[in-house]
């Protein structure tokens, strides 16, 4: 190891052949002359002391001897040589030259690691194994001559020098390269060496790691179980104290019960007395029992006793009814006869005066009659009196449209009249031969702009137009009035069904344009009958009138008119989509006076007198309907 | 001013009424005619009318129920400035007169001066 820690500078070993001359007697003699004369030759770094001294470490005495010789002053060097005999615990201080004998080389190793070892110069005597020397004396040809081996790095190294004569010595010099490579192999033996203690350094460390880490876990382990450890510990003091306070509960409990028990015995003493108690109160109830038993007894006898007087009482009491009876029945027969005699008087006397009013009540009804017919007729008279107000108010109504026209028609056709004159005049002054005419005729231009001259040209046509269509429809409803007002003519006669109709409608126009739409089912062929016209127009006229008035006003109405042949005679149906009737009111309709309409609207006799009608030409009438599914009237006439 | 300035609507079904009432007064004022309510309505809408004359019997709608449209279009309308024309007047247009600024009632067939002249003091000219 020393010798590794050491060698970081290159030793320069020279090898140093001596060959010596053969005149001395010994080796030993060689060998201490040899050393000596290197000595002389070697440069001493602090050259100021004059003593050497030589340490030898050697058994041989004869070498010792022979150093011991050259002892002395040396005039060659004017040094000062001592030659001292060394053991290894010697101090080394002392010497300033270290041989080491051939036997004793080992002892290189020992005295190297001592502190001042490397001041002093090193012989060695032999030394093959390695080159920790400075000088090598080398004995040849049979231990008779000596030569030195020389390595002058460890020389340097220890700050010692040679003088360039040490040729003439004849020695060899260590070979620096070889040196150099061995140590290196030294070096990579004892590095791999290192190396392999690294390794197993490392892995040593590995290992340590892993059990700290085991050790750290085991730790945790055992933390861990200690918590638990603790826990448990915990619940096990809570559970003593559990424990202490059941047990305390247990005392107070079983003291409890102890006073329970004392308190059970006490009740159980008591209970007895209660017992014997209830025996007496028995005793007792038994004695009164036996004495209610008696008076029940007693009281059973006084019943029957009751009982036999009861049925006496009854006895008597029939007997008592019987003569009640027998007084009644005199009674009533008395009264009886009273009564007959009264009655007879009094139907006497009544039969007398009812003849009397008997006869006062005919007059009486003699004039009712009389009255009731004349108020019929004036009833039937206001009935017509009402058809006729329907009737003018129709024609008002329808008149005054088409009488409008002619007036507004007349108007305009004035006024435009008017205009075109004042143009016509103008137009009418200008003369053949007038100078300015192309003027004139402007100005009558600018006068046609004026009054519109075109526009009343056009308008006087369309005028005319409409009055005309006022005119006629005025005439056409005059005739329908015309056909109408044969109401009293007495004497039947030929009758078109579809022109009376036609005219009942057109009176009435006004009441249902707006929201009833007629519809008429004509049979062309049907033939015209014989009747009193004007009365079957009111019929039509009545049960039209009534159709309008059952159809809502908000409602789309219609009016559904049908007339057929139908054997000898021809039908008339008037259909209507109105409110209906209940069978109830479908039986009274033709009675007189009966109306659904509100006081002042109607009198009731509408039906009544067209019923009257169709008797009187022998048709029928019949009605269908349905309380809002509408109202159908059929009417039967025969044809002749 | 000049009277031809003056608008008025006259609302007819029946068209010969119509056109007569133009012919009648269509050099005194301007005239716009509607055959129906609803024309009238839309006429209302787009033109500024002085006078608006109205029949009363029409199919759809009534004189008055129009007249109360028109005061719910224009509800700040100066009094006095509806017309109704007709046959006879009855209860219904009591609610009119009170309701919907209804001026005056017109019974058909009108006179020409006596309407003129109506027209006229509506419009305030003597």
């Amino acid at each position: 190891m020393n010798h590794c820690r050491t060698l970081v500078c290159i030793f320069f070993i020279c090898q140093f052949c001596w060959s010596g001359s053969a005149q001395f007697k010994n080796i030993e003699e060689i060998k201490a002359l040899l050393t000596l004369k290197l000595c002389e030759k070697v440069i001493w770094p602090a050259d100021t002391q004059k003593l050497y001294r030589l340490g030898i470490i050697s058994d041989n005495h004869q070498l010792i001897e022979q150093f011991k010789k050259i002892d002395g002053y040396n005039q060659q060097t004017l040094k000062h040589f001592q030659t001292i005999v060394i053991q290894i615990h010697n101090n080394l201080e002392d010497v300033d030259i270290l041989y080491f004998d051939q036997k004793n080389l080992e002892l290189i190793k020992n005295i190297s690691n001592l502190p001042n070892y490397k001041k002093k110069l090193i012989f060695t005597e032999n030394q093959t194994s390695n080159k920790e020397f400075m000088f090598n004396i080398i004995t040849y040809s049979n231990n008779t001559k000596a030569t030195f081996e020389l390595n002058r790095a460890n020389l340097i190294f220890a700050g010692f020098d040679v003088l360039p004569e040490i040729i003439e010595l004849k020695g060899s010099e260590v070979d620096v390269r070889d040196l150099y490579k061995q140590t290196k192999k030294l070096l990579l033996l004892e590095e791999d060496k290192v190396n392999g203690m690294q390794l197993r350094l490392d892995n040593q460390r590995n290992e340590i790691e892993k059990m700290t880490l085991k050790i750290v876990s085991l730790n945790n382990d055992i933390f861990s179980k200690n918590v638990i450890i603790e826990h448990q510990t915990d619940s096990i003091s809570r559970k003593e104290k559990i424990l202490l306070e059941l047990k305390k509960t247990t005392v107070t409990q079983e003291s409890e019960i102890r006073n329970n028990l004392s308190s059970i015995t006490r009740q159980k003493r008591y209970i007895i007395l209660i017992d014997s108690m209830i025996k007496k109160q028995d005793q007792n109830v038994e004695k009164q029992q036996k004495s209610l038993a008696n008076l029940n007894k007693q009281i059973k006898e006084k019943e029957k006793d009751l009982a036999h007087k009861d049925f006496i009482l009854k006895e008597k009491d029939i007997l008592i009814n019987v003569k009640n009876n027998q007084i009644y029945l005199l009674a009533t027969l008395t009264i009886l006869v009273v009564v007959v005699v009264f009655l007879f008087l009094r139907a006497y006397r009544i039969n007398k005066a009812a003849k009397l009013s008997l006869a006062e009540q005919k007059e009486k009804l003699e004039t009712a009659l009389e009255h009731l017919t004349q108020t019929q007729e004036l009833l039937v008279q206001s009935e017509k009196m009402v058809s006729l107000g329907i009737l003018t108010a129709g024609i008002a109504h329808e008149i005054n449209n088409p009488i409008n026209f002619v007036i507004a028609g007349i108007n305009s056709l004035q006024k435009d009249f008017e205009d075109i004159i004042i143009v016509l005049t103008e137009i009418n002054k200008l003369k053949f031969d007038d100078d300015n005419l192309a003027e004139e005729i402007k100005n009558i231009e600018k006068l046609k702009e004026k009054y519109s001259y075109k526009e009343a040209f056009e308008g006087i046509y369309e005028t005319i137009d409409d009055i005309r269509l006022g005119a006629n429809r005025t005439a056409e409803i005059v005739k329908g009035l015309r056909n109408f007002s044969r109401l009293d003519k007495d004497e039947r006669s030929l009758y078109n069904i579809h022109e009376g109709i036609d005219a009942s409608l057109l009176l009435l126009r006004n009441k249902y344009k707006l929201h009833i739409e007629i519809i008429k089912n004509y049979d062309e062929y049907l033939p015209d009958i014989e009747c009193f016209s004007g009365k079957l127009n009111q019929v039509f006229m009545n049960i039209i009138s009534n159709a309008i008035d059952a159809i809502d006003t908000t409602v789309n109405g219609k009016i559904i008119i049908t007339t057929q042949k139908i054997d000898d005679k021809v039908s008339i149906s008037i259909k209507d989509n109105g409110l209906g009737m209940t069978t109830e009111i479908k039986s009274k309709i033709f009675d007189p006076f009966f109306t659904t309409k509100k006081v002042g609207k109607g009198i009731g006799l509408g039906l009544a007198i067209t019923f009257g009608i169709i008797e009187e030409h022998k048709g029928s009438i019949n009605v269908i309907s349905e309380p809002e599914k509408g109202t159908e009237f059929l009417i039967m006439l025969p044809i002749a | 001013m000049d009277t031809m300035e003056y608008t008025i609507l006259y609302v007819d079904d029946e068209e010969i009424n119509l056109r007569l009432f133009r012919k009648s007064f269509r050099r005194d004022f301007n005239i716009l005619l509607a055959g129906s309510a609803k024309e009238a309505l839309e006429i209302i809408k787009t033109e500024k009318i002085d006078i608006i004359i109205t029949d009363q019997r029409m199919p759809e709608m009534t004189g008055v129920e129009l007249l109360k449209i028109v005061n719910q279009l224009l509800p700040d309308i100066p009094p006095h400035r509806l017309i109704l024309s007709g046959y006879s007047e009855n209860l219904d247009i009591d609610d009119a007169y009170n309701h919907y600024h209804l001026f005056s009632f017109v019974q058909k067939p009108w006179q020409y001066d006596e309407l003129k002249q109506l027209l006229l003091n509506i419009l305030g000219h003597t």
